[in-house]
């Protein structure tokens, strides 16, 4: 690993975050060796691109998967430069658990409930 | 009964409000040798204790070690094979605790305080202690004044420690480092106002620190004493720890008012380990590749044993740390570090070793800083020569070989020492109360073993402690024991009693 994911992806959205630059950003990242950290060094992208909007990363953990309805009433509580993934974890039982940008949680699952409950 | 419960259970269910609330949390981003990267966790303290949620609602502990700007590095205090890329991690506020008490005595614990010895549960009445806490400060000390007796003549009488010094104990390996530590610990029992001894095994062998404990339970010294063990098998961190929770019981021990005493056996490697765990945390190599805060890390640690004044209670604590040197070498960066911080140190030389002078005390390069001051006065009135007439033997000893060409004062000098060598000769695990070392002592230092031949020399000391205590226990060896004073009243007893027993 000659350069961290991070440094990649800080270079490539000073760049201005072309499409055509993306090319060029893989094939550095190949001649450096570095091909093996690609979706690591997207994800920075994104986060970076997020964070310039002053948007959010969010990751929605649900215990099911949810209809189309639900998933649309979910989105719609976001802003329009929020990054929203959603996951299913079954270990919830059932509710749901949001994370923002990998640091704050709001725990809304039974399982969380219970673990309050117990502890 | 089962029906109140559960009523009970059910209002509590009834009223529960979740209440949700946001809350910090981190994720594992890379974990390896019983280290874990962790994202997120922006306000973690440093020393935090972190909870890493393997899945299944079972939890890791770690702590915060490196607070760096994107990531934290933590150390895992469990099965770090369990830990995988993508846990979360949840800050707890809190830094690492164990629990003290009385019921610690007589145990074997882990240094996260679970007992290891399978004697069955610890009790519920201990309180809680952080790890690491301050030393205390300068306003509630006192100075160290009251012996600490380890039993061995050499080292209380010309290297005494007193109750809340810190006295390194020094030397290659097989010098016998552990058997001072352990000699010190059961010469307790003689003691009028024993202090309570807690054992840290550090990267021992388990073989080796079961059979301590099964030889301190044999002569009853487990009974005021506790062990901490981290060995060899163990990770590093729990290494790491080890001394900190041995320092953490002991000062619950102070605290309450009582003496205790704390063997770290050994800081060598301790160091070790601290280093293991830095450079897999990445942290900047320094001299020997240890980290550049390892100074800091053994003077936190020393700094804790203190004698507390009497408005905070009268207790002490003494560290006995041990260092292990490799070929005698006290110039490497651990042992000087260790003996800049300590208040003196027992070195122990292989060479006096394999000669059969056992302890191998080298007494020139040993010494104590608080020295004399924690010395019974009795030990101070008999062994204030003992040191001078050491050096000017080893001055003269090359001259040994020589001696039927010396002069008559030459040879008596040289004699005097060699007879001095051999009482302060003394087998292991074999402690001496202070007052029957004080008799062999002055007798051998006045002058009344001149001409003893050295292989009697044991043979004398064993036979006129016998007569002490058959014939002048209530005039001469039960006042001594009580006052630690010689006065002339009880040298001449002793005078007499040595004329009367080389008569018979």
């Amino acid at each position: 690993m000659k350069y961290q994911a991070k440094n990649y992806a800080r270079a490539f959205t000073e760049l201005g975050s072309k499409p055509e630059q993306i090319k060029k950003l893989f094939a550095v990242m190949k001649k450096n060796g570095d091909l093996l950290q690609a979706h690591i060094v997207v994800k920075e992208i994104e986060k970076i691109e997020v964070k310039k909007n002053n948007g959010h990363m969010i990751e929605v953990e649900f215990a099911r998967a949810q209809g189309a309805l639900a998933r649309e009433k979910m989105l719609s509580q976001f802003g329009k430069y929020d990054r929203v993934v959603t996951k299913i974890r079954q270990d919830l039982i059932a509710g749901a658990r949001m994370i923002t940008d990998g640091e704050y949680e709001l725990d809304m699952s039974l399982a969380g409930r219970l673990e309050k409950l117990f502890t | 009964m089962s029906y109140e419960i559960v009523e009970k259970l059910k209002k509590e269910i009834a009223g529960f409000k979740p209440d949700p609330k946001l809350r910090s949390v981190g994720t594992v981003v890379e974990t390896a040798d019983g280290i874990a990267r962790i994202s997120g966790l922006s306000g973690a303290l440093s020393q935090e204790l972190l909870d890493i949620e393997i899945g299944s609602g079972k939890k890791i502990s770690a702590l915060a070690f490196n607070l760096e700007e994107e990531f934290i590095g933590a150390v895992l205090l469990g099965d770090a094979n369990a830990v995988s890329v993508g846990n979360r991690v949840i800050g707890t506020g809190k830094v690492l605790s164990i629990n003290v008490g009385d019921e610690l005595i007589g145990r074997v614990v882990s240094p996260l305080g679970q007992q290891i010895d399978g004697r069955g549960d610890l009790g519920s009445n201990l309180k809680s202690y952080t790890l690491e806490r301050g030393a205390p400060d300068v306003v509630s000390r006192e100075s160290v004044r009251e012996p600490l007796h380890t039993g061995i003549k050499a080292v209380d009488a010309m290297i005494p420690i007193g109750r809340g010094q810190r006295e390194l104990i020094i030397g290659d390996r097989q010098t016998g480092k552990t058997a001072i530590a352990l000699d010190a610990i059961i010469n307790q029992k003689y003691e009028s106002k024993p202090a309570t001894c807690i054992y840290v095994a550090i990267g021992q062998k388990q073989s080796k620190i079961a059979q301590i404990e099964r030889y301190l339970r044999e002569v009853g010294a487990m009974d005021y004493t506790v062990i901490v063990s981290a060995p060899a098998g163990s990770p590093a961190p729990l290494l790491y720890l080890a001394p900190f929770a041995g320092a953490t019981i002991g000062e619950y021990f102070m605290d309450s008012g009582r003496d205790a005493l704390v063997v770290y056996d050994d800081l060598s490697k301790h160091a070790d380990a601290y280093r293991e765990m830095s450079l897999l945390l990445r942290r900047s190599p320094g001299r020997e590749a240890y980290p550049g805060d390892i100074f800091y890390l053994h003077s936190r640690l020393l700094e804790r044993a203190a004698k507390l004044d009497q408005a905070h209670g009268g207790g002490s604590l003494t560290a006995l740390p041990i260092i292990e040197t490799k070929l005698g070498d006290v110039s490497a960066y651990i042992p000087t570090n260790v003996i800049s911080i300590t208040d003196g140190q027992i070195y122990l030389e292989s060479n006096l070793f394999y000669q059969g002078i056992r302890p191998a005390v080298n007494v020139g390069l040993s010494v104590s800083r608080v020295g004399s001051s924690a010395q019974t006065k009795a030990m101070k009135k008999v062994a204030g020569k003992l040191r001078l007439e050491l050096a000017q033997f080893r001055e003269l000893a090359a001259f040994v070989q020589f001696a039927s060409d010396l002069d008559e004062a030459t040879r008596a000098k040289i004699a005097r020492g060699e007879l001095l060598t051999e009482v302060l000769k003394q087998s292991d695990n074999a402690p001496m109360p202070f007052y029957t070392i004080v008799p062999i002592l002055y007798a051998a230092l006045n002058g009344y073993l001149d001409g003893l031949a050295k292989e009697k020399v044991r043979d004398f000391e064993s036979r006129f402690l016998e007569y002490l205590e058959a014939r002048h226990k209530e005039d001469f060896v039960n006042p001594l024991a009580k006052s630690g004073v010689l006065d002339e009243k009880l040298e001449e007893i002793l005078k007499s009693a040595i004329t009367m027993f080389k008569q018979i």
